[in-house]
C-alpha cells in the first residue's frame, strides 16, 4: 500500500500539494468566523451529490414530473434525500449572506484579494438562480405559479426579455419545455458555471490566504499563527457536523414541501421565496414604467457597487473603514430585513391571503393522500384532483347548488344562504335525512319544504291525514322503517335487511306513498318524483340533469334548473358528464356508477340498487304476495 | 507577415471554426422559436347560453381547444379563460348586453379574479384591481394605484340567436395580449 502510494506520490507529488494546504494559515489565524467558507462548499458539494441522487428518479415533464418526485417522498430515503437537497439550498442562502457579510466587516476583499471577491459575489446570484430553476421542477402549483411571474418578470426586460425567456424556459407559455429547460439549466449549465467559477474563487483564496492586513508580505509576524489542519480544520467540521444535523433532522422530521400538483384551475397567490421577499415589496413602490427599476435596476446597482467595493474600500480614510463597513452592512441588513418584514406583515394580516393559504394547503394535502391510495393516472397528477369528488364537490355546489340550498349541519356549520329557498342537502338519501319528510314541523321547516312551493303540499297533507288516522308513536316508528327501506334504495342502508323489507311494504301497503309515487313497479309517474332508486347516484344524477322530467317533479318543478338537460350538446349544459357525476357522489358520499371518476374506492355500498334491478323487482313481488 | 506568425493565425482560425460548428447551431437550438402552446383561435367561440348567465356577476368560463405542448398535443383542453359579465338588459341599448374579458391579467400574467363582493375584480398576485366594465381601478383597500399597464383586455363577443332550438347564445373570440405594454398587442 505504501510502495503504491509512493509511486503515486512521485508520479503527481500530491504530498506536497496537501501539505501546502494543511499547512496554509488564514490572516488572522484560525477562527470560527472563517468557518462559513469551509460549510458554503461542504454544502454546495452535498447539494450536488442529493440532487444527483434524486435525477435518478426524477422526469422531467408535465404529466410525470409530480408524480415522480411524490414516487421519490414514497421512500423513506429518498423523503430525507430530497428534503437535504431542499433545506440545504435554503441554509446555503442563509449562509452566504453571512459569509458575505463577514468578508465585508473584516475588509477581507481588499488587494490582492479582489478577484476572491469578485468571483464569490458572482457565485451568489448564480446560486439564487440554481434555486429559482430548482423549485418548480416538481411541477407543483407553487413552482409553477412563481416561475411564471419569474419568466413574465424576466420578460419584461427592455429589449433581450423575450429573447431571455424563450431560451430559459422555451416559449412563453409553460410546458413541457419549460420543465425541460429548467431541468438543463439546473443539473446541467448552471452546476457547471458555478462550478468553474467556485474553482477560480478557491484558486484566489489558497493563493492570496498567506497575505496578512496591515503586515507586509516580507515581514514575519508577530506571533506565529497555527496551520490550517487541524486547527481550522477542526472548527470547520464542528460547524458542518451542527449544520448537517440540523438539516437531516429536520428533514426526517418533515421531508420537502410537496404542494398540490399545478393547475391553472386551483385558486393560488403566487409568492416568491423568502429571499426574494425585499423585491416583491420593492416592486410595490414602484408602477408602471418605473417598474422595472424594482426588478433590475435596484438588484444589479447593488451588485455593481458591491463589485467595485475593493477600490471604493481605497478612498474612505483608514481611520473610520471599520466603522464605515460595519455601517454598511448594517444599512444593508436592516433594508433588507424591513422590506422582507413589511412583506409578510401585509400577508398575515390579509385574511383573504390567509384563507386562500389554509384552503392550498388543504388542497396539497388531499393530493398526497391521493397519489398514496389512488393509481396515477396516464395524464398526469393534475386529473388527481380534478377528478376527485371531495375536491370538486364543495366548489361544484357553491358555484352552481348553493344560491338556493343549503349544505349544513343541525348546528348550522357548513355552507349556508342567505335565503333558503330549497331543502338543505346535507345526508340526502340517508335515512336520517328522509325521515325528516315525515314529521310534520321539519317538512313545513327550512330544511325541507318551507321555502318551497311544497311548503303546504300534497304530501305534508298525507302525512297530516296518516298522523290522524293512526297511533302517533306507532306510526313514527313505521316511518323511521320506511325511511331505512328509501335509504336502502340508494345503498345507504342494507338492501336485503328485514327492515328494508317492512319498510317497502309500508311504502306500497298501509301508508299509500305509492297513490302519487311510483315504486318500483308499483304506483305511476307524472303526479310526484319516483322513489325506485330514491336518492341514488343514478337517480340523482336525472333529478339535477332535469327535475322537470316527468321521474321527477313534471311541471310542478319549483324554479330548479336543468342542469344537464340538452343530450345533443353536452358542453353547453351547466354541469358537464363528469362534474354532474362527481357532484352527485359528494353529495351522497356514494360511488357512482360511471367510471369518469376513480376515486372513494372505499366506501363501497352493501348493495348498490341500480346495478342489479332484477332482484328488487322480485322482491318487491314477493312481499305483495305477502301482504294481505 | 512571417511563417510563425501564419502558422499562429492559422491555428487560431481553425479553433474558431471549430467551435463555430458547435456553438451557432447550439445557440440557434436553444433560442430556436418553439411552435406555440395553444392554437390560434381565430373564430367565435360559443361559450353559455345567455339566460344561464347571472345579471351583474361575473363568470368565469374555460375556453378549450386543442393544445400543442412541445411534442405533447391534446384536444379539448383549457387553451383560455373568459371571464363573462352580463349587463342589465335595460342599459345602453346599442351596446353588447355580455362583455368578455380575456383573464390574464396584463401585468405579470395571473390569473384574475372576481372579488368577494362580485362588484369587480382583482388579481391575487400585486392586488391589481379592475371594475366591472374591466377599467383599472385603485386598491379598493389601500388606494394604491395599479400594477396594472392597462384595462382588462377585452374580447370579442356577441349574442346570437340559434334558429334550430330558439336559444341565445353568448359566442367569445378568444384572443392573447402581449403582458406588460400599455397598448394592447395581440399576440402571435
Amino acid at each position: 500500500m505504501c510502495a503504491l502510494l509512493n509511486w503515486l506520490d512521485q508520479r503527481l507529488d500530491y504530498r506536497r500539494h496537501i501539505a501546502l494546504l494543511r499547512r496554509r494559515v488564514l490572516p488572522n489565524g484560525p477562527s470560527w468566523w472563517s468557518t462559513s467558507a469551509s460549510c458554503l462548499m461542504w454544502l454546495l458539494l452535498i447539494e450536488c451529490i442529493t440532487g444527483l441522487l434524486l435525477m435518478s428518479t426524477y422526469s422531467p415533464s408535465m404529466a410525470s414530473a409530480w408524480a415522480s418526485v411524490n414516487f421519490t417522498d414514497q421512500s423513506a430515503a429518498g423523503r430525507f434525500l430530497r428534503g437535504v437537497h431542499h433545506y440545504s439550498s435554503h441554509a446555503l442562502i442563509i449562509l452566504f449572506g453571512l459569509h458575505l457579510v463577514r468578508v465585508v466587516i473584516t475588509g477581507a476583499y481588499r488587494a490582492p484579494r479582489e478577484l476572491v471577491w469578485i468571483t464569490g459575489l458572482l457565485l451568489f446570484p448564480l446560486i439564487l438562480v440554481w434555486t429559482v430553476t430548482g423549485n418548480p421542477l416538481a411541477s407543483s402549483q407553487k413552482g409553477i405559479a412563481q416561475i411564471q411571474v419569474e419568466g413574465n418578470i424576466l420578460a419584461a426586460t427592455p429589449f433581450v426579455g423575450p429573447w431571455f425567456q424563450r431560451i430559459l424556459f422555451g416559449g412563453r407559455d409553460i410546458g413541457n419545455l419549460t420543465l425541460t429547460r429548467l431541468h438543463f439549466l439546473h443539473v446541467g449549465l448552471l452546476p457547471l458555471l458555478v462550478g468553474g467559477l467556485f474553482l477560480l474563487h478557491l484558486h484566489q483564496v489558497i493563493k492570496h490566504s498567506s497575505y496578512r492586513p496591515g503586515v507586509a508580505a516580507d515581514q514575519a509576524p508577530l506571533k506565529p499563527l497555527l496551520h490550517y489542519w487541524p486547527y481550522q480544520s477542526v472548527r470547520n467540521m464542528t460547524m458542518l457536523v451542527l449544520l448537517v444535523g440540523t438539516i437531516s433532522g429536520i428533514s426526517w422530521q418533515w421531508g420537502a414541501p410537496l404542494s398540490a400538483p399545478a393547475d391553472p384551475e386551483l385558486p393560488f397567490s403566487p409568492r416568491p421565496e423568502w429571499y426574494f421577499r425585499w423585491l416583491f415589496e420593492l416592486r410595490r413602490h414602484f408602477t408602471g414604467d418605473t417598474e422595472f427599476v424594482a426588478t433590475m435596476v435596484v438588484p444589479a446597482a447593488f451588485l455593481a457597487a458591491f463589485m467595485l467595493l475593493p477600490f471604493l474600500d481605497r478612498l474612505l480614510s483608514t481611520r473610520f473603514d471599520r466603522l464605515c463597513r460595519l455601517l454598511v452592512v448594517v444599512a444593508c441588513a436592516a433594508g433588507w430585513g424591513w422590506l422582507t418584514y413589511l412583506s409578510f406583515d401585509r400577508d398575515w394580516n390579509d385574511p383573504e391571503y390567509i384563507a386562500s393559504m389554509v384552503e392550498f394547503e388543504r388542497l396539497s394535502e388531499r393530493a398526497r393522500e391521493l397519489a398514496r391510495s389512488e393509481a396515477m393516472p396516464v395524464a398526469g397528477a393534475v386529473e388527481l384532483l380534478r377528478h376527485d369528488p371531495q375536491t370538486q364537490g364543495p366548489r361544484l355546489f357553491a358555484r352552481h347548488c348553493s344560491s338556493c340550498h343549503t349544505m349544513t349541519d343541525a348546528d348550522d356549520n357548513g355552507m349556508t344562504v342567505a335565503e333558503s329557498s330549497a331543502p338543505n342537502l346535507r345526508g340526502i338519501g340517508t335515512a336520517t335525512w328522509i325521515v325528516g319528510f315525515f314529521d310534520l314541523d321539519q317538512i313545513s321547516g327550512k330544511n325541507y319544504f318551507g321555502n318551497t312551493a311544497f311548503h303546504d303540499g300534497e304530501m305534508k297533507q298525507h302525512i297530516q291525514t296518516l298522523f290522524a288516522e293512526n297511533d302517533r308513536s306507532a306510526l313514527q316508528e313505521q316511518f323511521r322503517t320506511v325511511a331505512v327501506a328509501l335509504a336502502a334504495e340508494a345503498g345507504h342502508e342494507v338492501y336485503e335487511s328485514a327492515e328494508a323489507q317492512r319498510g317497502r311494504s309500508l311504502i306500497v301497503g298501509k301508508l299509500r306513498c305509492t297513490d302519487c309515487h311510483q315504486f318500483h313497479n308499483q304506483g305511476s309517474l307524472g303526479s310526484a318524483p319516483d322513489l325506485t332508486g330514491y336518492a341514488s347516484t343514478e337517480w340523482l344524477t336525472g333529478l339535477i340533469s332535469n327535475p322537470s322530467s316527468r321521474r321527477f317533479y313534471g311541471d310542478r318543478n319549483d324554479r330548479m334548473p336543468a342542469f344537464a338537460a340538452d343530450s345533443a350538446h353536452p358542453e353547453f349544459n351547466l354541469l358537464s358528464t363528469l362534474e354532474l357525476d362527481l357532484l352527485v357522489k359528494w353529495l351522497t358520499g356514494l360511488p357512482g356508477d360511471s367510471n369518469l371518476a376513480h376515486s372513494q374506492k372505499a366506501n363501497n355500498p352493501a348493495q348498490p340498487p341500480a346495478s342489479h334491478p332484477q332482484p328488487h323487482e322480485v322482491a318487491v313481488k314477493t312481499e305483495l304476495q305477502a301482504t294481505p | 507577415m512571417n511563417r510563425r506568425e501564419l502558422l499562429q493565425w492559422l491555428s487560431r482560425g481553425m479553433a474558431t471554426t471549430v467551435a463555430a460548428i458547435i456553438g451557432l447551431p447550439g445557440i440557434r437550438y436553444l433560442s430556436g422559436s418553439v411552435p406555440s402552446s395553444a392554437e390560434p383561435v381565430s373564430d367565435y367561440q360559443r361559450l353559455k347560453r345567455l339566460e344561464d348567465l347571472p345579471i351583474g356577476r361575473p363568470v368565469m368560463i374555460p375556453v378549450l381547444g386543442c393544445k400543442r405542448d412541445a411534442w405533447a398535443q391534446s384536444d379539448q383542453q383549457v387553451v383560455g379563460r373568459v371571464w363573462l359579465v352580463r349587463r342589465p338588459a335595460t342599459a345602453n341599448a346599442g351596446e353588447s348586453e355580455v362583455q368578455a374579458f380575456n383573464s390574464v391579467c396584463p401585468h405579470m400574467g395571473c390569473q384574475i379574479q372576481a372579488q368577494a363582493s362580485n362588484q369587480g375584480f382583482v388579481c391575487p398576485c400585486h392586488r391589481a384591481a379592475f371594475g366591472l366594465n374591466g377599467q383599472r381601478q385603485n386598491d379598493p383597500v389601500s388606494q394604491e394605484i395599479s400594477h396594472a399597464p392597462r384595462d382588462m383586455d377585452s374580447l370579442a363577443c356577441r349574442v346570437v340567436q340559434d334558429p334550430a332550438n330558439g336559444n341565445a347564445w353568448v359566442e367569445v373570440q378568444l384572443q392573447a395580449f402581449e403582458l406588460g405594454s400599455k397598448q394592447r398587442i395581440v399576440r402571435s
